[in-house]
């Protein structure tokens, strides 16, 4: 992990071996005729082996920005802009339709919230694998397929031998969320793995082997990782850096410990406060007020002026708050405007 | 594929079906070596009864209605097959085609064209391609096209949008589907996403509808040919045998008739009682829920949706279905 007190660019970390860089990221849907802008002036930075969290409410824009990066997006109702959108010295908005999608699955995967609706029910998981080899794997030859899917199987703690024949729906949800990560992996390009929600719909006991296994492929081939949760229990024990999203805009980004101890814009401060710690005094828990504001209607000032307990008055209201380095330490950015200010931010 | 007999051959209505369809496809096949005479071969007696020597009497100009009848099931049956072959493979590309790209250009463009096919009747479309086209002799390399081929082409191009329209919804909702997704995440290709991973899932729909177009085809290709815009004499099929034996009713020659409208009736009916049970069997989602005490509910769910659609060769299916799969 990367700690380089003043070695950032500006509106974003810098991390000392960089990997995957994406500025001023626009996902804008069109619904109704009307444009919804789900992802807006998207900012992230991943070096080489670190794991950064994503987090933020349902609809807050975290798996469209993710699904924008891999360049997933398609038909004409979705709009993808980006300043820069640079994988490991590669300026993937370059590259062609053909190009894009050797990318996808060689030097950058995805894993999905769902694993059971992830595969193809209609073919057996060999003959899905032995496809992405086709795909990624150049360097075997057919008769290799096999044994090479055994090793990879092996590595995520499945043996495989005799279950290449079986259907999706004969593997348990773990079983199948672990094979989707030997899928995700097949290729000896990855630089970055991007998980969407990939633990979520995992009971507890089967999350921390996920858990435990992307860490070890951190470790192992030293892959970037990008994990979308809304689990902060899963950042405080995963990620080494958190961006936090609020209706489609990056509001804070902090090393992970940082984050939890001087939280500096008030969402990431409320966001905190909302979590139920045990044993607690008996009394009502914290809840945030208001809801997400509607990205169909234009917004004046601040996303989150309307649902904010420090809010400053009419600055916030009318000003859009840009993304200013905070007083934590690794490029840690927030966007509020009690950044800065004579009276600095303090903790609740 | 074995599976799928055995469930079909388990039912008594599924196994009629089943062995109507097969006799039709071995009338269609072999019948015309059984027959007793040549299809134009005249005879001494005009109009004659049904007799051990006539099984089904003899037709005004005393040809023998039964050889007729076996000459004609043929080509009609082969009309019907090579119709619904040809639209069900133009239709379910251009409708998956569609279906990707839904909401883009190349989208409107094939559903618009389907639009305008849609628009025009069917029994009026139909004799206007085979006119149209049908006024010079046709060759296809060295091999003359027939009459016949082109009333399958006409009434192929006319069901093509069955297919496209039923392919493209089907494709739509797959494409929302998680795994699809997951393959383009992992830099699935173009013909991937297409042949690999949404043909097989949308193919039970497309061979459901497969078996009503048979019986539409069928309905169609009598017409037409009925109308005398379709097979020419002296060539025969159902609708032309039924032309001919139009102007004998009156004078009491039923077996004219009565032949070639069974013929048709049944097939119409075995076809669209086939649609029916493979659309029941098909259905990827009752697989799993027939595990168990599913079996039951499915089974009263076939028994209405027979009952419901059982005559019914139009679109509709494409609604039904959609509410059944889900």
């Amino acid at each position: 992990m990367s700690q380089q007190p003043n070695g950032h660019q500006e509106g974003g970390l810098g991390p000392a071996d960089e990997v995957l860089r994406v500025r001023g990221l626009t996902v804008t849907y069109q619904s109704r005729g009307r444009p919804v802008p789900a992802v807006r002036r998207f900012e992230l930075s991943v070096g080489r082996g670190e794991i950064v969290g994503l987090v933020g409410e349902s609809g807050s824009g975290k798996s469209t920005a993710l699904k924008a990066i891999l360049g997933l997006h398609l038909g004409a109702e979705t709009e993808v802009k980006a300043d820069e959108l640079v994988l490991d010295g590669l300026d993937l908005r370059s590259l062609s339709t053909e190009q894009a999608r050797r990318i996808r699955g060689g030097q950058m995967s995805m894993i999905f919230q769902d694993p059971i609706n992830s595969f193809n029910p209609a073919w057996t998981i060999g003959s899905q694998f032995r496809r992405v080899l086709a795909l990624h794997r150049p360097d075997l030859s057919r008769s290799e397929y096999d044994d090479e899917i055994i090793r990879l199987l092996a590595d995520v703690g499945i043996d495989g031998r005799g279950k290449l024949k079986s259907y999706p729906f004969q593997f348990s949800q773990g079983q199948l969320q672990r094979i989707m990560i030997a899928i995700a992996c097949a290729s000896k390009d990855l630089k970055v793995l991007l998980a969407d929600e990939a633990t979520t719909s995992l009971d507890v006991t089967i999350e921390a082997q996920v858990l435990e296994l992307l860490r070890r492929l951190r470790r192992e081939r030293n892959l970037a990782m990008i994990l979308v949760t809304h689990d902060l229990s899963v950042v405080a024990e995963m990620c080494d850096r958190v961006v936090v999203m609020y209706a489609g805009e990056v509001v804070e980004v902090a090393d992970v410990y940082d984050l939890f101890e001087r939280p500096q814009h008030p969402y990431t401060q409320q966001l905190l406060k909302a979590i139920p710690h045990f044993p607690h005094g008996g009394g009502r828990l914290y809840a945030m007020r208001g809801a997400v504001p509607r990205l169909d209607q234009p917004i004046s000032g601040c996303t989150f002026a309307p649902r904010c307990d420090r809010h400053l008055g009419s600055i916030c209201d009318t000003v859009p708050p840009e993304l200013r380095p905070t007083a934590n330490t690794g490029g840690a950015v927030a966007a509020c405007h009690l950044i800065g200010r004579a009276e600095p931010a303090r903790k609740d | 594929m074995v599976d799928l007999l055995r469930r079909l051959t388990r039912r008594k209505l599924s196994l009629v079906s089943l062995l109507g369809a097969a006799f039709f496809v071995l009338l269609a096949l072999i019948g015309p070596f059984f027959a007793p005479y040549g299809m134009a071969d005249l005879g001494d007696e005009a109009l004659a009864p049904p007799s051990a020597q006539h099984w089904m009497g003899t037709d005004a100009v005393g040809r023998d209605v039964f050889s007729r009848f076996l000459h004609g099931s043929r080509v009609s049956i082969l009309v019907g097959f090579v119709a619904v072959g040809l639209a069900m493979v133009v239709g379910t590309l251009l409708g998956m085609v569609a279906g990707m790209a839904a909401g883009r250009l190349r989208d409107s463009v094939i559903m618009r064209f389907m639009d305008v096919i849609l628009s025009f009747p069917l029994l009026v479309l139909v004799p206007v391609i085979t006119g149209v086209i049908g006024q010079r002799d046709l060759h296809l390399g060295p091999i003359p096209i027939g009459p016949e081929a082109l009333v399958a082409a006409a009434i192929g191009i006319v069901l093509v949008p069955l297919f496209a329209r039923v392919a493209r919804a089907s494709v739509m909702a797959e494409m929302r589907e998680d795994y699809i997704l997951a393959v383009r995440s992992i830099g699935g290709r173009g013909r991937d996403i297409l042949f690999r991973n949404l043909l097989p899932n949308i193919a039970a729909p497309q061979v459901v509808q497969a078996a009503f177009g048979l019986a539409m085809a069928v309905t169609v290709e009598s017409a037409v040919s009925f109308l005398g815009l379709g097979v020419q004499p002296p060539g025969a099929s159902w609708g032309t045998m039924l032309a001919d034996a139009r102007q004998h009713l009156l004078f009491g020659a039923w077996w004219l008739v009565v032949f070639p409208s069974v013929a048709i009736a049944l097939f119409v009916l075995v076809f669209n009682l086939l649609g029916d049970l493979l659309r029941d069997e098909l259905d990827p989602r009752a697989k799993t829920t027939n595990v168990g005490n599913g079996k039951r509910s499915a089974g009263n769910g076939r028994r209405r949706n027979t009952g419901e659609t059982t005559g019914q060769a139009d679109g509709k299916v494409a609604t039904t279905m959609g509410a059944s799969t889900r």
